[in-house]
């Protein structure tokens, strides 16, 4: 629920459908009933995905790299940079990989709310790119401290 | 609180007071709580005299505003220089300015009652030529050892000469500084060791005074000036270098037979000189520092830390004659050419505060605004616009490294670091040593200015906080800087 909740917040960039795929939402069947969320909730993978990558690259630039000449506020920013260009096409592969092999139920790739196409799986890789900013920050703010020489990177 | 009272006299004595107070500034131990500095010089405007004074100055704002506690590291300003003594650091000469000798002495008066010039005027003026006589003194004694010696008698009945004598504690030590060669110099030694001994029984502390550890150093020739052609002889500058030799032979032959108050004796000389432009004194007289006014600095150090010697009603009991000298004879001195003892006593001092000064110079514009030591501490720009960091630390710093670049360029050098700005390979400092490679991996890929930020880095956290911001600055560097020259430099 937790990374749901998060990723719903970009639902609009990438659409309803896809959002709905995502949260494990199966359409119904002549042969079964209703449909509903009866898959697994792939927020949730994608959620821990974004997460380990944002702390990983933090956790390099913060005490690896750990440089006095990579301690300003762009080189906090490029690192961003590493973890949004992860981030977008893992989130942007990922999707249109179940597209193309059919993962997605036809009642959401013509789905009511614009249907899912490759755009929208592109849309969800920079919704990604957010979810896992918003992770790098936070990371970056409460373990920062502890570096010698990047600890006021980027403020 | 022991005190050693430095008396500098002439244009050498301050210009090696010069030196020691780098010397101090660099972190140099010497075994005395205070420097008592004192400048006895005719020459007011001698630019010689007025910068080693605005240098002690800085030096004294700047120890004042650190903390000196155990606990702390740092030795870079490590001595105080005591100018509460005497504030303006010189023994002022009374009825110098503006007048000749030959109306200093009253040659004038000097006639019978019929008006006629009397047995004191023939006296007089078989002593002194007539160009002594018709000499001024606002500029010194012009190597005229004959006019120093009557004019400098004068120095006890000062004001400050008695603040001097009352100051003065039990174990309180005493050194002059003279050149031998000149005029100022070489009279005022003599008559300056004679004052002290023979010090009135009435002046307040004149028993510790008397009875004081007293040494000296007299400095040898060490350059030469260029001959003045102006063909108009009663113009023609009265500084003869031809003069020098001749006139330290004579002053040694009369040291030997009469300087015999001092507890411990220092010559220093060199057979190499480079030539200055001939200048009588005034705001025109700046020599280029040079290694013969370190050395003997040096004897300033060595003399605070000499033990045995004592002295009964004014009279030494016995007396230490000391020479200085180096391993090996090069014209461009490095540190491999200094003797161990000299190097244990300056080197990594002088290549700590080097790296210090050149960071300053050359580096901290470009890391204050992005590197932890600073943002932590507030080292931002209202403190790098502040007096301490400006026309203190920062006109310090700006002597120093002029202090070693005039070094480096004089005749005989002493070139110990190269000081051009090499931001690409900074720990090539010192001439003659490869810098050692540091093999903690985490410095791995930090080097030159970056490793100095990444030292001062991991030294921050561990500076006591509970102080002034220069406090906090100077401890912080002296941490880092110690550790650099630990893992580059092996020391």
């Amino acid at each position: 629920m937790f990374f749901e909740t998060i990723y719903r917040w970009f639902a609009s960039l990438f659409g309803g459908d896809l959002a709905d795929f995502l949260s494990g939402y199966v359409c119904a069947t002549e042969e079964e009933s209703d449909g509903g969320y009866l898959g697994s909730n792939q927020f949730v993978t994608y959620g821990f995905i974004a997460l380990g990558i944002a702390l990983a690259v933090m956790l390099v630039y913060y005490y690896v790299i750990n440089h006095p000449r990579f301690n300003r506020w762009w080189s906090w920013l490029l690192m961003l940079l590493v973890v949004g260009l992860f981030n977008i096409f893992i989130g942007a592969l990922m999707t249109s990989g179940d597209l193309a092999a059919g993962n997605i139920d036809d009642c959401l790739i013509n789905g009511e709310n614009g249907g899912i196409y490759d755009s929208n799986c592109w849309m969800f890789g920079l919704a990604n790119v957010f979810v896992s900013a918003i992770f790098f920050v936070i990371f970056s703010i409460g373990l920062k401290w502890w570096s010698t020489n990047c600890k006021r990177s980027p403020f | 609180m022991s005190k050693l009272y430095v008396f500098g006299i002439g244009g050498t004595g301050s210009r090696v007071l010069k030196s020691l107070t780098m010397l101090l500034a660099a972190g140099v131990k010497i075994n005395a709580d205070e420097i008592v500095p004192i400048v006895i010089d005719p020459d007011h405007a001698a630019a010689d005299l007025t910068r080693t004074i605005k240098l002690m100055q800085d030096y004294n704002k700047i120890y004042n505003r650190i903390d000196h506690n155990n606990y702390n590291r740092n030795a870079f300003f490590g001595t105080k220089i005591n100018l509460e003594i005497i504030p303006s650091v010189r023994m002022p000469l009374q009825n110098t300015e503006n007048t000749d000798f030959k109306t200093y002495i009253g040659l004038p008066l000097m006639t019978d009652e019929n008006g006629k010039h009397n047995a004191n005027y023939a006296l007089a003026t078989m002593l002194f030529s007539e160009k002594n006589l018709d000499a001024t003194m606002e500029v010194g004694f012009k190597g005229n050892p004959n006019i120093g010696s009557v004019v400098l008698n004068q120095f006890a009945l000062s004001d400050e000469f008695k603040h001097f004598a009352a100051s003065v504690n039990q174990d309180d030590r005493i050194f002059i500084i003279s050149s031998i060669f000149g005029g100022t110099g070489a009279s005022g030694f003599p008559l300056l060791l004679k004052n002290l001994r023979a010090i009135s029984d009435t002046q307040s502390g004149c028993e510790n005074v008397k009875n004081a550890t007293i040494g000296a150093v007299s400095v040898l020739p060490y350059f030469d000036v260029a001959p003045d052609n102006n063909p108009d002889e009663m113009r023609r500058s009265e500084i003869d270098s031809a003069t020098f030799i001749s006139k330290t032979k004579a002053a040694l032959s009369y040291y030997e037979k009469n300087i015999t108050e001092a507890n411990a004796l220092y010559y220093i000389a060199d057979n190499i000189s480079k030539q200055y432009k001939n200048s009588e004194g005034g705001t025109t007289q700046q020599n280029d520092a040079h290694f013969i006014e370190l050395a003997a600095a040096l004897a300033v150090v060595d003399f605070a830390s000499l033990t045995g010697l004592s002295t009964q009603n004014g009279q030494p009991q016995n007396i230490v004659y000391k020479e200085f000298g180096i391993k090996q004879e090069a014209k461009e001195i490095a540190f491999g050419d200094l003797d161990s003892k000299t190097n244990s006593t300056i080197k990594k001092p002088l290549a700590a505060f080097t790296l210090f000064c050149k960071y300053l110079n050359e580096q901290i514009l470009n890391s204050y605004k992005d590197q932890p030591w600073a943002k932590d501490h507030k080292f931002d720009d209202n403190f790098l616009r502040s007096p301490f960091f400006q026309s203190e630390l920062g006109d310090l710093k700006k002597s120093y490294l002029e202090w070693l670049r005039e070094m480096n360029d004089n005749v005989r050098a002493f070139a110990p670091f190269d000081l051009r700005e090499k931001k690409g390979d900074v720990f090539s400092l010192i001439k003659g040593e490869t810098p050692a490679k540091i093999g903690n991996f985490r410095y791995i890929l930090t080097s030159n200015y970056a490793l100095f930020d990444a030292y001062l880095n991991s030294k921050q956290g561990k500076i006591k906080t509970d102080s002034t911001p220069e406090q906090i600055f100077v401890e912080l560097f002296y941490n880092a800087i110690e550790r650099l020259v630990k893992s580059k430099f092996r020391m």
